[in-house]
């Protein structure tokens, strides 16, 4: 059983669960609140009235998911399909519509992209093929690069909705990039951005396929020949993670069995190798040619190559699969706990298109399953992103956000260790909040005070306001498309008050602008 | 007033806080308070005597066959022609690769040697084919099943620690902050727990930006989260209350007592800041550090590599804790409690690595913890035909019962242990004192 909040502030019938130990959980985060007005020493200040209407707002305590959705259905597009709210994109949105806007974005390679690419101009290690990496004098360069691009993209592609898809298939198939090294560059370029928005089965065969994943989950040296025992964490990850699911209905037997089919494959890698280097290597010397049983389907002796193919064949297929992917996607677009129907629907849409990325996306987008759909809580990267694009920020260099500001915060692209990818959940990155404050500070800021790399031009963000209601106004209008209530934007004013706000306490405004609850979700 | 039990010590006994605030002498505070201590007094004081916990989560499930090595059963060598430890005395063995013997049956790495003073002081306890009974090897379902202290039911949606802290009071009155997870994100185990937040470096947790402008930025942001919900509004109170907490702590400055001396890897610096927390006794009582890579599929390393260095890392900052709290006179309401979702696989695989398994040890290092003991309820062996599922040491001793007998006995809260391990009527074993 699970709880959700509804728009209308509502709980389901799983409230009869609040009466049960294991489900005090709104009651404690209660408690510790009342503690903590008491600690934080502001309590005595009294919360100012909110502009939002009074049926839109979960009562406290209602639900983990507290903000009600904006009335704004192509703001709240624009904020579920691009890495922050921009007038650009809201006017884009505005011309095309609901449906026009989201077929423009799954149309990504339409979007002309040379401003972006541009950016990525310098970054030379991006186009090599993979045994020219091999080949590097200094083989952190496309690590380094990987990463750098990554942030570049998310900030400032117009190809929005793809980055937030890569983003997405770099969770899902989730490789370190401290393990695997540069081979993860290679994957990112070569399997994960070239089917963020493609096909299912020919994504994840090609995930199954990257030397960097065949590395990182330790396939590429499993042996099954004679009395080795081949490694099973590849072929585990390979049901639980990346197809079925964990209740997929896969049994222990069917892991070890897979892990026997995918003995053998491998990548070159040795010097002699050549021109191959850092592509799929089929190894029939580590291979286990013995006859195996995987989700009931007879794979006969002798198979090589075959045994694993089947196996992909196998899970891609599997209707578990469908409903895993279906729901996944569904929780990273819409909802956290996205309604069974929903998921129904995404399934059915995938089935139907043998498992088109996009067909899925339009089963899911839709405005109906908008409007219901509670605010997420942006994750750090999303959010540092975000910001940056509320401001406007011209970034150099992402070298002191990528070592600095995203480390605190916990999400340096392709650094999550293990194979699940980065969380996706309010409870887990909620209580890190302060990296998230000092991030909208310091990209406000100059000098020792601001970040290296990083710089915002004032005067353009300005719009022509001088006075402090008229800056207030303009944060609002910049950042939040007007939607935040008179009660932040008077919050605002004061902070900048008096009327002719002097630069460094603008500069400290824009900053609390992006410190607002409201920035923390999307 | 306070009834926190501090024992005899010299260096206490002249600069007790406790004393410090009964005097309320601001000169004794300038004067003579070690520079890492607290710069502010807190009018509140301890309420209970109970052990401060420390969670040593080893994720990725950590090879217990390789940290408490049952050298008494000759399967576990035929099962390991590659990654097994040797028997203690053993002639012409590399050293990494050598054991200390325990209690004839069970032996400790050489890597881990740093962890023979709380052995011999009776201070340390392994307890082994243990683990949690879910049959899952699936490291983010066994993981998330330990957390939330219930095998196989997805609905549950707190952490053990977190329900024990939501059910008993805080150690100290008017604490700020009673839980941390030294991580970027919160663990499950401490999820719903209040006064809890994931803080990564507990040494530098500010308002970044312009110091003249910090309280003003301060005041408008606690006041613009006031209109929120939790766990939002939790979190932005706790980070503000907080913020004022750690300041007064002086963490670089801290000076281990004893001359104890923690290694540099992160569960090293982890290890240190509970330390220096717990001495300045500003209330916190439970805290979760996570210290991973030791999903060991291949070359395993056990023998002088990657194991080895998890291994000296973990005992070291373990072994270097217990020297610096003993020294301080401060081990006596400590528990650490160092476990891991699954052990691994019985027999190697092909590539010097071992594959998830089942049955694991766990370790208990404390004040309380009736230690220099290697408990198990049995030992299920590792030969053929007492494995289980055919490949992995079986569990005798459900690992609930360990954590329950701790909730009890040294938390203070047995009146809650159905609600921290709910459905569940756990067996004590005899593992720790109860608190007086």
């Amino acid at each position: 059983m699970k709880q959700r909040t509804r728009r209308n502030g509502s709980t389901s019938s799983a409230n009869v669960k609040d009466t049960s130990p294991l489900e005090t959980r709104r009651g404690m985060l209660r408690r510790a609140a009342a503690v903590g007005l008491i600690a934080a020493g502001a309590a005595s200040v009294a919360a100012p009235p909110t502009s939002r209407p009074p049926s839109s707002r979960p009562q406290p305590g209602s639900g983990p998911e507290p903000l009600p959705p904006s009335p704004d259905i192509l703001y709240r597009l624009v904020q579920r399909l691009t890495y922050g709210f921009t007038p650009e994109e809201y006017a884009l949105a505005q011309s095309l519509g609901f449906q026009g806007y989201l077929d423009y974005h799954l149309n990504y390679t339409a979007i002309d992209d040379s401003a972006c690419n541009a950016r990525l101009s310098s970054l030379t290690s991006l186009t090599l093929l993979p045994y020219q990496m091999f080949d590097l004098a200094d083989s952190s360069v496309p690590v380094t690069q990987v990463s750098e691009a990554a942030l570049i993209r998310a900030t400032y592609s117009k190809r929005q909705f793809f980055e937030r898809m890569v983003e997405f298939w770099t969770d899902h198939f989730n490789i370190d990039i401290g393990k695997s090294g540069f081979l993860k560059a290679i994957d990112d370029r070569d399997v994960i951005r070239a089917n963020a928005l493609g096909n299912f089965g020919t994504l994840c065969r090609a995930s199954g396929q990257s030397a960097a994943m065949l590395f990182y989950l330790d396939n590429s040296s499993s042996r099954g020949n004679g009395t080795n025992i081949p490694n099973q964490n590849y072929a585990r990850e390979l049901m639980e993670l990346h197809t079925m699911g964990v209740d997929g209905g896969y049994t222990q037997s069917d892991v070890l069995n897979a892990a026997r089919c995918l003995t053998g494959w491998t990548y070159y890698s040795s010097l002699a190798d050549g021109n191959n280097r850092g592509l799929f290597k089929y190894q029939a010397s580590f291979h286990d040619n013995n006859a195996k049983v995987v989700l009931g389907t007879n794979i006969p002796a002798n198979g090589g190559l075959q045994d694993g193919i089947t196996v992909f064949n196998l899970v891609i297929a599997h209707p578990s699969t469908a409903i895993y992917i279906a729901k996944k996607l569904a929780a990273f677009l819409l909802d956290y706990n996205p309604p069974q129907a929903v998921i129904d629907a995404a399934a059915a849409a995938f089935t139907s298109s043998n498992g088109d990325i996009p067909t899925v996306i339009r089963s899911i987008m839709t405005p109906a399953n908008l409007s219901a759909a509670p605010n997420k809580l942006r994750r750090p990267y999303h959010l540092f992103i975000a910001g940056l694009r509320g401001l406007n920020a011209n970034v150099t260099s992402f070298s002191t956000i990528r070592t600095n500001q995203l480390v605190v915060a916990g999400q340096v692209p392709f650094t999550w260790s293990t194979p699940d990818g980065f969380p996706d959940s309010i409870e887990y990155w909620v209580g890190n909040i302060l990296p998230r404050w000092n991030f909208g500070f310091r990209i406000a800021q100059t000098g020792s005070l601001g970040i290296s790399g990083v710089s915002i031009d004032l005067t353009a963000l300005a719009n022509g306001q001088t006075t402090a209601a008229g800056l207030a106004g303009q944060m609002n209008s910049r950042i939040y498309n007007g939607n935040l209530s008179a009660a932040r934007v008077t919050a605002l004013t004061n902070y900048l008050l008096p009327n002719t706000p002097t630069t460094a306490k603008i500069r400290d405004a824009w900053g609390l602008a992006l410190s607002l609850p409201d920035f923390q979700w999307f | 007033m306070a009834t926190y039990d501090r024992n005899a010590c010299d260096e206490y006994n002249e600069l007790s806080r406790r004393d410090l605030i009964a005097t309320g002498s601001m000169g004794l505070f300038g004067l003579a308070m070690p520079s890492w201590l607290p710069r502010v007094t807190l009018s509140e004081s301890f309420v209970s005597n109970r052990d401060v916990i420390v969670q040593i989560y080893l994720r990725g499930g950590a090879d217990g066959l390789s940290m408490c090595v049952p050298y008494g059963d000759p399967a576990y060598f035929t099962n390991r022609p590659l990654t097994s430890l040797y028997a203690p005395g053993a002639s012409g063995v590399n050293r990494l690769a050598s054991t200390i013997d325990l209690d004839g049956f069970f032996s400790l790495p050489y890597a881990m040697r740093k962890l023979r003073g709380a052995w011999d002081n009776q201070n340390l306890l392994f307890v082994h084919a243990t683990g949690s009974v879910d049959p899952s090897r699936s490291h983010f379902d066994a993981q998330r099943y330990m957390e939330v202290g219930k095998p196989s039911d997805p609905t549950v949606a707190t952490g053990w620690l977190g329900r024990h802290l939501a059910t008993s009071s805080a150690m100290l009155n008017g604490s700020v902050l009673r839980g941390i997870g030294m991580a970027t994100g919160l663990a499950k185990t401490l999820a719903g727990a209040p006064l809890t937040l994931p803080i990564p470096n507990v040494a530098n947790f500010n308002f970044e930006g312009d110091t003249t402008t910090r309280t003003a930025r301060r005041t408008f942001v606690s006041n613009a989260y006031l209109t929120e919900t939790d766990p939002l509004l939790a979190a932005a109170q706790n980070t503000q209350a907080t913020i004022d907490l750690l300041a007064s702590i002086n963490f670089s400055g801290y000076v281990p007592a004893g001359g104890a001396v923690y290694p540099t890897a992160s569960i090293g610096s982890a290890m240190k800041s509970t330390a220096a927390l717990i001495r300045a006794q500003v209330g916190v009582e439970a805290i979760a550090i996570d210290a991973g890579g030791w999903d060991t599929h291949s070359a395993q390393g056990s023998r002088g590599g990657t194991m080895t260095t998890l291994l000296q890392n973990l005992a070291g900052a373990m072994g270097a804790f217990w020297t610096d709290l003993m020294a301080a006179n401060m081990f006596d309401n400590v528990l650490v409690i160092a476990l891991s979702e699954f052990g691994r696989t019985a027999k190697d695989n092909s590539n010097a690595g071992t594959d998830h398994g089942h049955g694991n040890c766990m370790m208990l290092m404390g004040g309380g913890v009736i230690g220099g003991r290697v408990y198990r309820n049995g030992w299920p062996g590792l030969g053929a035909g007492q494995l289980y599922q055919n490949q992995d040491l079986a569990i005798t001793l459900d690992h609930r019962d360990v954590l329950a007998e701790v909730v009890a006995k040294r938390l203070g809260n047995s009146a809650n242990v159905s609600t921290v391990f709910p459905n569940y009527t756990p067996t004590f074993r005899g593992l720790v004192q109860q608190l007086p």
